[in-house]
Order: C-alpha cells, then sequence, then structure tokens
C-alpha cells in the first residue's frame, strides 16, 4: 500500500486524518511540523506528504524548500493544504513542486481520500 | 500656468508678493501724480496762451479809444482831451510791449514792430493837425494831415486785427490740442491702471493661487490614493513649503495605515486560520462518522450528526463571509477578468442552485440566450453573486414558488435579472438592502440565516466589474433583482 505522511500540527486534525487514511488502508505516518517531517520523510521516503501550510518551527514553505521534491524526490506527491487562502502559499507551493493545493474546510472525510486517490493516481 | 520661484514657501510668497505690489503700487501712484502734474502745466500754458489773446485785445481797444480821442479832439478842439490822448497812447504803449514779451508767435512779433513803425508817422500827422488846431486853422487848412492820420490809422488797425486773429488761432490750436494732451493722459492713466491689476492679478495666481491649486490637486490625489488604499510613500513633494509639511504628513499618516492595515490582514489571517481549524475539526470528526468510517448508524444517530455537521458548516460559511469582507475593506478583493461565456455562467449558477430549489418544490427556469454572450469578468466571482442571489430568492420564497433567471444581451454588456414570486421586500428595508450586515426577516423560517454580508459583497464585487445592480419588490409578490454589467 501507498505511504503517506501526514504532517500538520493540529493534534485533533492530525489524528482525523491520520485515522481516516489507516481506515483506508494506507501506510500512515505523521509529523508535528515541517522538522519533524524532514526527519521522518529523511528515514523513509512517502508516496505522498498531505503538507500543512501554517506551522510552528518549519512551515510548509520552509519544509518544500528543506526537502527538495523537484530536486532530489521527485516522486514524492504533495497536497498542501491549509486553513488560509493566503496568496503566497497557493503560488509558491507549486512552484517547489507541491502537487494539489487544497484547502482543508472545504473538504469531507471522502473528498479528501478522493482527492489523495487521484493524486497518487497522477504519473511522475 | 508658469509657477514663478517653485522653490519658495508659501509665506514667503505672500511676503514676495506684498512687497512686489508696494513697489508697484508706489510706482503706479508716482506715475499718475506726474500725469496729474503734466495736466496741471498744461492748464497754466491755457492761461498763459489766453492771457496773449487778452493783450491783444485790449491793444485794439486802447488803440481804438486813441483814434476815437483824435476824432473828438479833431472835432471838438477841447485841448483837454490832449492828456487823454496821452494817457492812452501810454497804456498802448505798454500792451504792446506786454505782447511782444508773451507771444511766441514771430507773425505777431513782426505786425508789433509794423505798428511801431507807424507810430513816429501816426505821431507827426496828428502833431501837424494839433498845431494847425492850436494855430486855429480851418479844418480845411490840414485836411491833408487829417487823410494821412486816418490812412495811418486804417493800415494800425488792420495790423491790429492781424494780430487779435493770429493769438485767437493760436490759442484755439492750442486748446485743441491741450484737449487731446489731456485725453491722452487719461487714456494712458487707465491703460496704467489696467496693466498693473493685471500684472498684479498674474503675479497673485503665478506666485500663490497656481501654486495652491497645484498643491492642492497633489494632496487631493494623494488623500483619494490613500482612500482607495493605495499607502505608498508619495516622493513628489519635497520643496519645502506649508502644503508640502502637510502632505508630508499625509505620508506619515499613509504609513501607518499601511501598518495597521497590516497587522490587520495578519489578524485576519490568523483569526481565520484559528477559527476555521475548530470547525474543521468537528467537520472531519462528524465526516468521519457520517461517510461509514465508524460502522453503521442508526437513522436517528444520522439525523443528530447532519444538524450538527450543518451548523457546523454555517459556522464555516460565516468564517468565509467575514473574509470576504475584511478583503473587500482593506481593498484586496482583487477581480480578475477572462472572457467568459455569460450564458454558461448563468447555466452553472442554475444548475447548482437547482437541487435545492428542488427541494422546496420551487420551479427555477432560466431564460437561455440562443447566442453565446461573451462578457470580460471575474467568472468565479460573478458565479458568486448569480448563485447568492438565486440562494436568497429561493429562501424567501413559498414552497411551491417560481425563480426566474433571466438574461438579456444590450448593447453596453448584459443585464442579469433574479426575479421570485417570494414575500417581497418592505420598502424601509429596500434603502439598507445592500449594506453590510443588514439582514432582512423572513417570514418563512424561524432562524435567521445569513450573515447580512452576501448582497453588500455582492454590490461589492459588481462595482468592481463598473456594473450596477437594482432591486425592485413588491411585498407580497415578489422580488426582482437586475444586474448590469458591461463588455
Amino acid at each position: 500500500m501507498p505511504k503517506i505522511l501526514v504532517v500538520e500540527d493540529d493534534p485533533s486534525l492530525r489524528k482525523i486524518y491520520v485515522t481516516i487514511l489507516i481506515k483506508e488502508g494506507y501506510e500512515v505516518a505523521a509529523a508535528v511540523d515541517g522538522k519533524d517531517a524532514l526527519r521522518l520523510a529523511g528515514e523513509s521516503e512517502p508516496d505522498l506528504i498531505l503538507l500543512d501550510m501554517l506551522m510552528p518551527k518549519m512551515n510548509g514553505i520552509e519544509f518544500l524548500r528543506a526537502y527538495d521534491i523537484k530536486g532530489k524526490h521527485p516522486n514524492v506527491k504533495v497536497i498542501a493544504f491549509s486553513n488560509t487562502e493566503k496568496p503566497e502559499y497557493l503560488s509558491e507551493a507549486p512552484k517547489l513542486g507541491a502537487t494539489k493545493y487544497m484547502t482543508k474546510y472545504s473538504f469531507t472525510p471522502k473528498a479528501m481520500v478522493g482527492l489523495i486517490k487521484e493524486t497518487l493516481a497522477l504519473k511522475s | 500656468m508658469i509657477r514663478l520661484f517653485p522653490r519658495l514657501t508659501l509665506s514667503q510668497r505672500i511676503l514676495a508678493v506684498f512687497c512686489i505690489g508696494v513697489v508697484f503700487s508706489v510706482a503706479i501712484v508716482g506715475q499718475i501724480l506726474v500725469q496729474l502734474d503734466k495736466s496741471a502745466t498744461l492748464s497754466s500754458n491755457a492761461a498763459q496762451i489766453f492771457a496773449v489773446v487778452e493783450d491783444a485785445n485790449e491793444l485794439r481797444i486802447v488803440n481804438l479809444r486813441v483814434i476815437l480821442l483824435l476824432h473828438q479832439y479833431r472835432y471838438s478842439r477841447d485841448s483837454t482831451l490832449l492828456a487823454e490822448i496821452k494817457t492812452a497812447r501810454a497804456e498802448a504803449a505798454v500792451h504792446r510791449m506786454q505782447l511782444r514779451t508773451h507771444t511766441r508767435l514771430p507773425d505777431v512779433v513782426q505786425s508789433l514792430d509794423r505798428l511801431e513803425a507807424l507810430l513816429p508817422q501816426r505821431i507827426a500827422a496828428f502833431n501837424a493837425i494839433r498845431s494847425g488846431i492850436e494855430s486855429g486853422a480851418s479844418d480845411r487848412e490840414f485836411a491833408g494831415a487829417t487823410r494821412h492820420l486816418d490812412t495811418l490809422d486804417r493800415e494800425a488797425r488792420a495790423v491790429l486785427r492781424r494780430i487779435a486773429s493770429l493769438e485767437r488761432q493760436e490759442f484755439e490750436r492750442k486748446l485743441a490740442h491741450n484737449e487731446e494732451a489731456r485725453e491722452a493722459l487719461r487714456r494712458n492713466a487707465l491703460i496704467g491702471f489696467a496693466l498693473y491689476l493685471a500684472i498684479m492679478l498674474l503675479l497673485l495666481y503665478s506666485m500663490l493661487f497656481g501654486k495652491i491649486t497645484h498643491r492642492l490637486k497633489q494632496l487631493t490625489q494623494m488623500a483619494h490614493q490613500i482612500a482607495a488604499g493605495d499607502y505608498s510613500q508619495k516622493p513628489f513633494l519635497k520643496s519645502g513649503d506649508e502644503i508640502a509639511a502637510l502632505a508630508n504628513e499625509f505620508n506619515r499618516m499613509a504609513g501607518q495605515l499601511a501598518e495597521f492595515d497590516k497587522v490587520k490582514e495578519e489578524f485576519v489571517a490568523l483569526a481565520s486560520h484559528q477559527l476555521r481549524t475548530p470547525a474543521t475539526a468537528v467537520k472531519g470528526n462528524l465526516g468521519v462518522l457520517l461517510e461509514g468510517y465508524c460502522g453503521e448508524l442508526t437513522a436517528e444517530q444520522i439525523e443528530i450528526i447532519r444538524d450538527a455537521n450543518s451548523s457546523n458548516e454555517r459556522q464555516l460559511l460565516i468564517i468565509e463571509d467575514l473574509l470576504w469582507v475584511a478583503r473587500t475593506d482593506s481593498g484586496r478583493l482583487v477581480i480578475t477578468k477572462t472572457p467568459t461565456d455569460m450564458t454558461r455562467l448563468a447555466a452553472e449558477a442554475v444548475a447548482e442552485q437547482t437541487p435545492v430549489a428542488r427541494q422546496r418544490r420551487q420551479t427555477l427556469t432560466l431564460e437561455r440566450l440562443t447566442a453565446v454572450l461573451m462578457l470580460n469578468l471575474d467568472a468565479q466571482k460573478i458565479r458568486m453573486v448569480i448563485e447568492n442571489l438565486i440562494s436568497n430568492a429561493i429562501k424567501y420564497t413559498p414552497e411551491g414558488g417560481r425563480i426566474h433567471v433571466g438574461l438579456t444581451s444590450t448593447d453596453g454588456g448584459a443585464v442579469i435579472t433574479v426575479s421570485d414570486t417570494g414575500v417581497g421586500i418592505a420598502p424601509e428595508d429596500l434603502t439598507r438592502l445592500f449594506n453590510k450586515f443588514s439582514r432582512i426577516s423572513n417570514p418563512l423560517s424561524e432562524t435567521a440565516g445569513g450573515t447580512g454580508l452576501g448582497l453588500y459583497l455582492a454590490k461589492q464585487i459588481v462595482k468592481l466589474h463598473d456594473g450596477a445592480i437594482a432591486v425592485e419588490s413588491q411585498p407580497g409578490t415578489g422580488t426582482t433583482f437586475r444586474i448590469t454589467l458591461p463588455k
């Protein structure tokens, strides 16, 4: 099964995503911020990263820069997600290798799973 | 208009204009005094010339008197008249001398010379007559002398007439000349004064008003830009005058506003994130339950969770609306225009709302245009506006009612109408309909739905497209919203 790394600082949201994805049968790892994610992704490369943008210590954009999807991990898909529509996130994330951008509040669990499946099906 | 000395401050300008004004005024008053003096000179000249004419006339009269006295003496032979004749002659001599002194005409001087040349002959002729009379001779005996004297007297009278005529002509000539000179003086004074006024006004405009109006225009433009949300610092007012000082204060204020705006933006971004996150967690958890991740639920459980979910969705919508308003108020609501097929956009909006209308057993119809109607607009935002109007129509129309969306192509663009057979809007509510947070009570629903921001946002979005939104309503009959959009 594909490996998914959930990067989310809010514990209740993290718990929901992890619960749903495990129930959907994915192999799931969870990180609390960008630094944590960098460590986990370094240990084992995931197929997809569900990446929150606004986080303490290291935010989503900083993570994308540090992890270097385009250069070092071209096979990793990234769904950047956030609850703000900050223009810089919307424009910067795709440039740094994010495949999709979603606003958390507009997705039900099933819709989110649909987006993940769709993204994983995309060719690198 | 030229602006003199751009580096001077306003008070320096006022002082300069005042000083120049004083100098000019002194100059013009001096000039007027000079002209008055000239006019006085002309008057005294006239008096002098008139005195010459009088001299000439006096001389004529005295001469006539002498001739008259001679005749009287000849006929009366009264020797007492001799003294009178002597006095009259002396008087005539004085007048001749005066005339010679005063006159400026060479012809008159010549005539006087002639007169004086005649004088010894006349005296000789008179003396002959006198000695004849004194010796008791008869008139016939000195008739030759008498004829001779008469001839001389006639010539003298002719010379005197000529003198008087010359002097009168000269006087008339001078008088006409004086009149012309006076007229010229008056004209010069008027032209001078007009010139003075024009120069002063020009100076006043160039140095004060021109500068002030120019600066005020710049200030107005600055204020306009600040009001429109452009807080960038304006570098143009460096000249150091009072208005520049005011403008620099404006700049400082704009800087502060920019900072406040940034703080507000950050606050809104943070608040929206903070508010959305728990609501998103609730949505996620309810979704996990509703979508069966935790096993089958009873119908009652599903209903309760659906209620909770719809309340949560409403909360998310309110947050969404508040964010829109924050964006609009800070001037960050920008539209990105692309060529859009209006017919398709309206159809999409109607399709989106059709299930909701169906739930309320309402008929939602769209008047389709056969041709493609392309408009340059922000499709996403205009669709939001139309959907909002349809959604309102559904909410305020009783079950079984009709909602109709019309689309008309006009020369200037398009008109979109959303009409319903709903409860209508009271006239007193119509005026505040597009205001922020204005909610109109709905007799069809117990809960007050919405944030009262939908129509406010609709108006702002339409305004950004240079369009207009209007409403007509008949309480109890229905409402029609009309959006006009340019091409």
